[in-house]
């Protein structure tokens, strides 16, 4: 979708605030303020609205020059700059640099060059609009566990699989068979065309299923290992679900969530008969590993 | 020494629903924030005050990194969930569109005050009072 940005340039507090009211009843997606050194009382706050409705642009400048009609000094002319949909979907890209995770994984994105050293297992991943770069905690914490474990013929389900990265990962690490779901659409496209660029679709040995769905959607098995690197809440909603996708001895890899959720996962999981058999934190992010207390 | 900072960006988006698109993406890409990192954390933070207007002030500092706070939800969106009403007047003087309680004003102070410049709980009250006037919200004992 292309985009008006429509932004109230340098403008001091009390006329924000009323510019920020309009703009979130009328823009698209909410409102932005912003100010920069050296005059941090000065701001210009910014919305958007669709490039083409034109009625709301109307409505929304109408609506401005009633605002600065009550203001004592007044309003500055509304500034419009039309957005295209790459200019903010491939922005900070720039920044996004090839990352090293635990021992042995270098993530780097497909615009960047990066020459493999020994034993280095490289992801090549293009996040764009799903989730999962590995920079974020909650990926390089589940990263870090598939590390330790034996991926030898095993078999992964990747629940709310993202840019695929986790999956990519088990596959590299030896996995043979894997199925990813997520609940988005953009998400699973995403994760194909990486599997794709990481060479997963011509893996003779390796079976690759993908699927628009969540944890109920376990393609009618268990499965070894089962990863979920979402969110807390959703983890617990899905929780049932994780645990009767699990095999009897599987390992459930849960991701997502912050320090104070820790315990009502943990008593979510208990209460499907799983134990915490590993743990991960960095900062506030904790990983868990559970599995169900006879295995 | 502390961090210089670059720029402070405020958003005012819905709790648990950031994505990388505008104004989000437009307004936090220009400083090098991954913007994806963001919004999971927003969204993480976020999730249990679905439907309401989450403020969260992103400080930017010089050396590239950033940090983050939530703030609570404006005023205007409170009264409006508790007026139970879509949206203020557009002529608040003669067009009054619901009403509140005093002990709901009270309420929202209480949770506002950390974020306004008040004195005591009555200031607060005062203030938030003064929003549900110019909203064309009738204010009840």
């Amino acid at each position: 979708m292309e985009y008006l940005e429509i932004a109230v340039p340098n403008i001091d507090g009390e006329a924000a605030e009323a510019v920020c009211e309009l703009f979130n009843r009328y823009g698209h997606g909410g409102a932005v303020m912003e100010a920069a050194a050296p005059a941090f009382d000065r701001v210009t706050v910014r919305t958007v609205i669709p490039a083409d409705d034109q009625a709301r642009r109307e409505h929304i400048e109408m609506m401005l020059a009633l605002i600065g009609k009550a203001l004592p000094h007044g309003l500055p002319a509304p500034q419009f700059t039309r957005i295209g949909e790459t200019d903010w979907a491939t922005a900070w890209r720039e920044h996004f640099q090839t990352i090293r995770i635990g021992r042995r994984f270098v993530i780097k994105p497909s615009w960047r060059e990066y020459t493999p050293v020994e034993e280095d297992i490289v992801i090549e991943i293009d996040p764009g609009l799903a989730f999962g770069s590995g920079l974020h905690p909650t990926t390089r914490l589940c990263l870090e566990i598939f590390e330790t474990m034996d991926w030898a013929g095993q078999e992964l389900f990747d629940v709310g699989t993202g840019s695929g990265i986790l999956s990519i990962a088990a596959a590299k690490l030896g996995a043979r068979r894997i199925r990813a779901v997520d609940i988005d659409e953009v998400a699973v496209r995403v994760a194909q065309e990486n599997f794709a660029r990481n060479g997963l679709a011509d893996n003779p040995s390796l079976v690759v299923e993908t699927a628009v769905g969540s944890a109920v959607d376990a393609g009618g098995r268990r499965w070894p290992v089962v990863v979920a690197n979402i969110l807390a809440n959703i983890l617990l909603e899905l929780m049932p679900h994780l645990a009767a996708a699990t095999a009897a001895d599987g390992r459930l890899v849960l991701s997502g969530m912050i320090l104070e959720q820790e315990a009502e996962v943990t008593a979510a999981a208990a209460a499907q008969g799983l134990v915490v058999v590993d743990r991960r934190q960095e900062e506030d992010w904790v990983a868990l590993v559970v599995q169900r207390k006879e295995a | 020494m502390a961090k210089k900072v670059k720029a402070v960006v405020k958003l005012q988006i819905q709790a648990g629903k950031a994505t990388p698109a505008p104004p989000v993406g437009t307004a936090l890409g220009p400083h090098q924030i991954n913007i994806m990192a963001f919004c999971k954390e927003y969204n993480a933070r976020t999730q249990n005050m679905a439907g309401t207007i989450v403020p969260v002030e992103i400080t930017i500092f010089t050396d590239g990194t950033f940090s983050f706070v939530t703030k609570t939800p404006p005023a205007s969106d409170m009264l409006r969930k508790a007026a139970g009403i879509e949206k203020g007047s557009g002529e608040p003087n003669r067009v009054k569109v619901g009403k509140v309680t005093r002990a709901q004003i009270r309420e929202i102070a209480e949770v506002k005050m950390k974020d306004l410049n008040a004195k005591d709980i009555e200031g607060a009250m005062r203030q938030i009072e003064g929003s549900a006037r110019s909203m064309g919200i009738i204010v009840e004992d």
